[in-house]
């Protein structure tokens, strides 16, 4: 990342018309002058992004929505019980508001057209359920952009609940999901969305996995009971707040996956969540990215840079509060040349963290006895960290820190989102980038190139495959079982005959 | 809490697969004449690979034992007809071999050398000694040869847990320096040749320490 000149002197001159005297916070030496108890309700607040007009119009804002306004009300289609949702996704057109009255409904939905909203009308505390009764792998999917996806419940499918496939402007709200399978929602490669008041649980990889995605609000929702809570993988100026996230086996996590199409994740602001006893045993396929998270991590920071955490509680998590780790020391990561691995410019604001690390690994251990410590860590640090910050150490039991600078801000109430104020336009999508937009949207969601995140890396699929991209288009049609240790492969029959050839000629010509 | 079960809701599904499959992943049942026979042909293959497929590594033999029946008839076809063996001496030596045998032979050889007990891939966790081991077997060999090294039919990827590591040094060498799985006639090994040339020498060394520790 670069670091503009431009950003010190903003933090100054703002300082400056705050009137606010500063010194204390800039001491060189990171020691400050007075005690050290900065209030996160005063002083200067982080700005990031905000002065890079082009990536991010964020900041102030009262906006809570992310898809195109509607110049005019399309037609309202209405799915009942003994319907299909399907059906109505079929005859619908961009404008119209599909809404799915309370019943079991057993399909997999895909969304290949615009401004689609798909709402479940919830009477009497009853929904609209999508069960994929153990058969099904997806139970929606989009592609369009301005989608909205409301108050329905989804549970017992095999591999995604939601699942966004470089679908722009979505809103994935109010919706209760348990069980889906790898990932509950998980918008891939998609600028400008919302996720909130969302209740997942029970997902074998990431109950809300933002993958690949720039301008991300992640607010509200309750997610427990599965490996990873909130991902923020790969992805750019992406907000997590307010949300409840307990006994998965790791809470929130940013990350750079290596092998990706995309290789930076950035800018990320943690703040005001509940991280709470995320101490629940790695169900993740043994071998894959997943699995190598410690059981007891309450916020993971692997290799994502300016990520900050922000007033959260972080309690009870049993290995560490917060680990910030490079691609080294992280488990089941391969290397990627073109990504960086060591997680820079981190800046920990104040948090309250209590009873974490109270049973941590014989790794946090041993560098305990390299600062000769005693204790329960709250932070951990392993690897390189360039340019890192920190407000207030002493409040914490911290390992790898000790050197870190004090943050030249205390808080970041002055972003209230990354959320852009005109929705992205419509993607177009030139028929010979096809191939690699469906790669990138759909297959890079569970394939890096070099590692093993769900299915086999890409490379592998180059060998088996090497003259015969025929032959993967029909696997990626009707796949078959052929790991044991792997999870089925969803059928990607939605995508038509062309669609499947020229993804699997593209991904066995990829390099990384 | 969630209920730990053996298969969870989630899983239960794969757990089924998995035991409707198992079918496919178990071996099939040779015929105990086979064997016999396999195992009168076998006496010839003692000096080197040991009474029990032990392997002998002062002689660069490998371990035979519990590796699968069509992998084990696959090579030795190889040695017949060319495709495997030329230049290097113990692979020459093999060649040689395998032009004593009858087609029929090479079969019963092979369902009796399965049935000798190989060591099983019982330690899955990864080696906090050797966590890149791990993590590049996962990588570059396990979608194939299994997250255990237990090896796939369905690949046509064999057993490669209890291998020894300088016979697997020594064919990972041969692979990527175009000795075998070069000729177009070779499929599967071509299949590996491009994968043994991803591997760097560190991160060959630590694979190959990850399997010796299976």
């Amino acid at each position: 990342m670069k670091i503009r000149q431009s950003f010190t002197t903003l933090i100054i001159a703002l300082a400056f018309t705050a009137g606010i005297v500063f010194a204390k916070y800039l001491d060189s030496s990171g020691q400050s002058s007075r005690p050290a108890v900065a209030g996160a309700s005063e002083g200067v607040s982080y700005t990031g992004h905000l002065q890079a007009g082009i990536e991010t119009d964020g900041g102030k804002s009262t906006k809570a929505s992310a898809v195109s306004r509607r110049v005019t009300e399309g037609k309202t289609r209405v799915v009942k019980d003994g319907d299909t949702i399907m059906a109505a996704v079929q005859a619908a057109k961009p404008g119209d508001t599909i809404q799915v009255f309370p019943g079991n409904y057993h399909e997999t939905v895909y969304i290949d057209k615009d401004d689609i909203r798909l709402i479940g009308v919830i009477e009497q505390g009853e929904r609209a359920t999508l069960d994929g009764r153990e058969q099904l792998n997806d139970a929606i999917l989009y592609s369009g952009n301005n989608i909205v996806v409301e108050n329905l419940k989804i549970t017992r499918y095999k591999g995604n609940g939601i699942m966004g496939q470089a679908g722009n402007n979505f809103e994935i709200r109010n919706n209760i999901i348990v069980d889906t399978g790898v990932y509950g929602i998980f918008p891939q490669l998609g600028k400008n969305g919302i996720v909130e008041f969302n209740v997942v649980s029970g997902i074998e990889d990431a109950a809300i996995y933002v993958g690949m995605s720039d301008n991300i609000h992640v607010a509200h929702n309750d997610v427990f009971d599965s490996v990873a809570g909130i991902e923020i993988e790969n992805s750019r100026h992406a907000i997590v707040e307010n949300n409840y996230v307990h006994n998965n086996t790791g809470g929130i996590l940013a990350f750079i996956t290596p092998g990706l199409p995309i290789k930076t994740t950035y800018d990320v602001i943690i703040r005001n969540n509940f991280v709470i006893g995320n101490n629940h045993k790695n169900f993740g396929a043994p071998g894959s990215t997943v699995s190598g998270i410690p059981a007891g991590t309450g916020i993971l920071i692997m290799a994502a840079d300016e990520v900050i955490v922000e007033g959260n509680i972080i309690s009870d998590n049993k290995t560490a509060g917060i680990i910030i780790t490079d691609h080294e020391n992280a488990a089941n990561i391969t290397a990627d040349p073109e990504s960086d691995p060591s997680p820079d410019k981190v800046m920990l604001l104040d948090n309250t963290m209590i009873n974490n690390g109270y049973d941590t690994l014989d790794e946090v251990k041993m560098l305990m006895l390299t600062e000769f410590k005693q204790g329960h860590p709250d932070i951990v640090r392993v690897g390189e960290s360039r340019d890192s910050c920190i407000v207030n150490p002493e409040r914490y039991f911290t390992l790898g820190v000790g050197k870190w600078r004090r943050c030249d801000f205390t808080h970041t109430s002055a972003i209230d989102t990354y959320l852009l104020d005109e929705p992205v336009p419509a993607r177009d999508i030139d028929p010979s980038e096809r191939g690699k937009v469906v790669y990138l949207g759909i297959c890079s969601g569970c394939h890096t190139y070099t590692g093993r995140m769900i299915g086999p890396p890409v490379e592998i699929i180059q060998a088996l495959y090497m003259d015969n991209p025929q032959g993967l288009a029909d696997w990626i049609e009707q796949p078959t079982k052929k790991r044991e240790d792997y999870p089925p492969m969803p059928p990607q029959n939605y995508l038509d005959k062309e669609t499947r050839l020229a993804v699997a000629k593209y991904m066995l010509s990829a390099t990384n | 809490m969630m209920p730990i079960k053996i298969c969870p809701g989630n899983l239960a599904l794969l757990c089924l697969f998995a035991l409707l499959i198992k079918a496919g992943f178990a071996r099939a049942e040779p015929n105990p004449e086979d064997i016999n026979a396999g195992k009168a042909l076998y006496q010839s293959c003692q000096a080197c690979h040991g009474e029990s497929g032990q392997g002998n590594a002062q002689l660069q033999s490998p371990v035979l034992a519990g590796q699968y029946a069509w992998y084990i008839r696959r090579q030795l076809e190889h040695f017949r007809s060319g495709l495997r063996g030329a230049g290097n001496p113990p692979g020459q030596q093999m060649a040689a071999v395998s032009r004593q045998l009858a087609e029929k032979d090479i079969a019963r050889l092979a369902a009796y050398i399965e049935t000798l007990p190989g060591s099983t891939a019982a330690n899955t966790a990864p080696n906090t000694d050797n966590k890149n081991g791990y993590r590049y077997y996962q990588g570059k060999c396990g979608a194939c040869h299994g997250s255990t090294g237990q090896g796939n039919v369905l690949f046509n990827a064999p057993k490669l847990s209890g291998q020894q590591s300088g016979y697997l040094l020594a064919q990972m060498k041969h692979f990527s320096a175009g000795k075998r799985g070069a000729d177009k006639k070779d499929k599967y090994g071509r299949q590996m040749a491009m994968m043994a040339k991803t591997v760097t020498r560190q991160q060959l060394g630590d694979i190959v320490n990850y399997l010796a520790g299976l």
